[in-house]
């Protein structure tokens, strides 16, 4: 069974978004959605977690189509985009107790998860403050606790690291590699290509809404001809090939 | 226009404000024209009953005129100015230019002045245009002495919210602030109702009741209004004075309270004696949810305090009445409840993290029912109270109050929340309305308010076994049908 299984997924606004996108994405896999701004990158996340109804398409989280049964689909799936889905005007407690509501977790597990990941998160001391206070970075993980509070088979982050200090981006990054390790199955966006070289298992470059390059770093090198290039290097060969798109979607 | 002058930057001001309004459609214009020649004929009216025979109580009726505009004024300016404190917007790039920094303030105060002005103007100056069609030119004085009243209620409106910064701190000013205008509209209220207040014991109407100083004072905003030129000078160089001074003075003061406010930090919080304990149960732990951040929103008190400032005026207005049928009054939770539970329903709709929410393996239809129970129960919680302090009067009373809180307060927070879409982008679309929906916005206010007492009618019809009330009853449903319909 597969984590993530999207298949022909579509989306147009005023212009197309994403245009017949195809992505297996396994289980335990940390998974790097790379592509330049408007490539469809957050469009297609903000479908799979149920946000955006696809004009066309399936998409399939460990087994159950998202689209016939988005509950059944949520409750596997946490979604942490670049701006921080918390309320300002409750203390981080308050909002983890709420999204475990949400997420049907029972109580008495919820307020032991939540005492550890505010400690783990070095939150714990600000737990009765409210988050309006908050610096960005602490407002990005009380987000983060609250993606992790339900413990979910699969993360979706959207620009995780925006505007984190190093301190605080190296922390989350470490909880992203743990919950990999612990068989979770993470994908990730992001624009520092140094994080995606360097955490991801696979990944995947996307632009105008299509698949445009999918493997390894090694597999990616193979295919732009630079064996000992950067990801920066490799991805920015892959973005200036105007007909790349067409190329790859064959094999994809 | 030269660059970095109190002009130009004003004139950036008066754009981003137009710009703000949404006034691009034609449908917004024709709605606008629509606007201001229905206020020119009932100005018509109004101007010419004025002008038949009731000369002598002009100057009365104009000091109370201006009275009520500056309240309204007030208010709208205690907003405004706590609101340029806090919105840091722009301020960084204005100050870190080569700007002249006693430029920035005035013109930020003159944009403020010219918001607040736009409400008494559009509904006094059509009855200056039409004094002046029936021969009374003299009242297009109007146009000078509104804007000076304005300037003056600004300038009084920075200094207050810059004696709150100091006084109650940053980050506690605004609530105070809010507080405060809500307080200057309830005035606005009680200004309306001077002339009842004090009936015979003073004669504020014509005047005759007060000498000297006071009555010189007090009627001197309405002379100027009618045209008085002595009047009218003393009033604009007062009041652009009393501006200009205030600007100048304290204009660097409030700027550092602007950029304090951006670096406010929250105290630290002490650590909880109590642990937090977590709820099991999904209804209770959503309604909580829902009554924090009603409990802690801003604008809370502010919104109420403005819904009920109409059951003031009825209470003031009507207490013969009050007095010879207290279930009547009693009666005047029916609407308070329901205004108060469609206010609570607009602040659970506008959710700061729809798409958590919308993420969340939760029908709509439950979280939606989550936000009704929030919104409805604590104003029911009052209509309960106040139809059991009815009991010993009459069954029957407590019966109506509980009937008529409760239609009342299911129709205020159905109209306002239960068909509306409230996550993702169709919420975002719900909450900044299309082109064109502004005047929607405005008579879908006026239509919950309408429906609000439209209840209390039903109630009291009720209260004395009219029939009439279930006609009543069965249009005010049908209004709220209206009110689903989305923008």
């Amino acid at each position: 069974m597969t984590a993530l299984e999207v298949r022909g997924l579509a989306k147009a606004f005023s212009r197309p978004a994403v245009q017949g996108l195809d992505l297996t994405i396994a289980p335990g896999e940390f998974y790097g959605l790379l592509g330049p701004n408007g490539a469809g990158k957050t469009t297609t996340l903000r479908m799979v977690v149920g946000l955006l109804q696809p004009d066309a398409g399936s998409i399939r989280v460990f087994g159950v189509d998202a689209l016939a049964d988005p509950i059944a689909a949520k409750r596997q799936v946490a979604w942490l985009p670049d701006e921080p889905l918390i309320y300002d005007k409750l203390t981080p407690l308050e909002f983890l107790e709420f999204v475990a509501g949400l997420w049907g977790v029972p109580a008495s597990v919820a307020a032991a998860r939540a005492e550890e990941l505010l400690h783990r998160l070095d939150l714990w001391d600000h737990r009765a403050e409210r988050c309006e206070g908050f610096s960005r970075g602490m407002k990005q993980k009380a987000a983060l606790a609250g993606a992790l509070i339900h413990d979910p088979r699969l993360l979706i982050l959207d620009e995780p690291l925006t505007g984190l200090d190093a301190a605080i981006a190296r922390e989350v990054k470490a909880i992203l590699v743990e919950r990999v390790r612990a068989g979770g199955t993470v994908i990730l966006t992001t624009h520092i290509l140094e994080v995606a070289e360097r955490l991801v298992d696979r990944i995947g470059i996307i632009q105008h809404g299509r698949l445009m390059a999918e493997g390894t770093l090694a597999d990616l090198r193979g295919r732009v001809g630079r064996g000992d290039g950067t990801l920066e290097e490799v991805f920015l060969d892959l973005v200036a090939t105007p007909d790349s798109a067409a190329e790859t979607r064959e094999p994809a | 226009m030269t660059a970095g002058t109190l002009p130009w930057l004003l004139r950036h001001e008066l754009r981003l404000a137009i710009r703000g309004m949404k006034l691009s459609s034609v449908a917004v214009w024709l709605s606008l024209l629509a606007l201001v020649a229905l206020f020119h004929v009932i100005g018509g009216f109004i101007a010419f009953g004025l002008g038949q025979g009731a000369h002598a109580a002009l100057p009365g009726i104009s000091a109370m005129v201006a009275a009520l505009a500056s309240c309204f004024m007030a208010g709208t300016a205690v907003y405004r100015a706590m609101d340029t404190i806090y919105s840091r917007g722009d301020y960084d790039l204005l100050l870190s230019s080569p700007l002249a920094p006693g430029v920035i303030l005035p013109a930020r105060a003159l944009a403020v002045a010219a918001g607040t002005l736009l409400f008494p103007a559009a509904i006094i100056l059509p009855i200056a245009n039409m004094g002046a069609v029936f021969g009374h030119a003299n009242w297009l004085a109007a146009y000078l002495a509104l804007p000076a009243l304005a300037l003056l209620v600004t300038a009084v409106a920075l200094l207050a919210a810059l004696g709150l910064v100091r006084w109650v701190g940053v980050r506690r000013a605004r609530v105070a602030g809010q507080a405060l205008a809500a307080v200057t509209g309830f005035l606005m209220a009680l200004a309306g109702q001077i002339p009842h207040l004090v009936g015979v014991r003073m004669n504020w109407v014509d005047g005759s009741g007060l000498h000297g100083p006071l009555a010189t004072v007090l009627l001197l905003p309405g002379r100027a209004l009618l045209g008085d030129p002595l009047a009218l000078a003393i009033l604009v160089v007062t009041c652009a004075g009393v501006f200009a001074g205030v600007t100048m003075r304290w204009g660097p003061a409030f700027i550092a309270a602007a950029t304090a406010a951006a670096g406010a930090a929250t105290p630290r919080a002490k650590a909880p004696r109590r642990v937090h304990r977590f709820q099991d149960a999904l209804g209770p732990v959503l309604r909580r949810k829902e009554w924090r951040l009603m409990a802690r929103h801003p604008q809370l008190a502010l919104l109420l305090f403005q819904q009920m400032s109409g059951a003031v005026i009825l209470v003031i207005s009507m207490q013969a009445q009050w007095r010879a049928e207290p279930l009547v009054l009693m009666a005047l939770v029916v609407p308070v409840a329901a205004l108060a539970a469609g206010t609570l329903a607009k602040l659970a709709l506008a959710d700061g993290a729809a798409d958590l929410i919308g993420a969340a393996p939760m029908p709509a239809q439950r979280l939606r029912r989550a936000k009704v129970e929030a919104a409805g129960l604590p104003p029911l919680a009052v209509v309960v109270m106040v139809a059991a302090a009815a009991a010993p009067i009459s069954l029957w009373g407590t019966l109506t109050i509980l009937s008529c809180g409760i239609a009342a307060s299911a129709s205020a927070v159905v109209s306002s929340l239960w068909v509306q879409p409230m996550t993702g982008a169709a919420m975002q679309q719900m909450l900044k309305p299309r082109k064109g929906a502004g005047a929607k916005v405005v008579g879908r206010t006026l239509l919950e308010t309408l429906m609000s007492y439209g209840w209390m009618a039903a109630a009291v019809l009720m209260l004395h076994h009219d029939l009439y009330a279930v006609l009543v009853a069965g249009g005010l449903v049908g209004l709220v049908a209206i009110l689903r319909t989305p923008l």
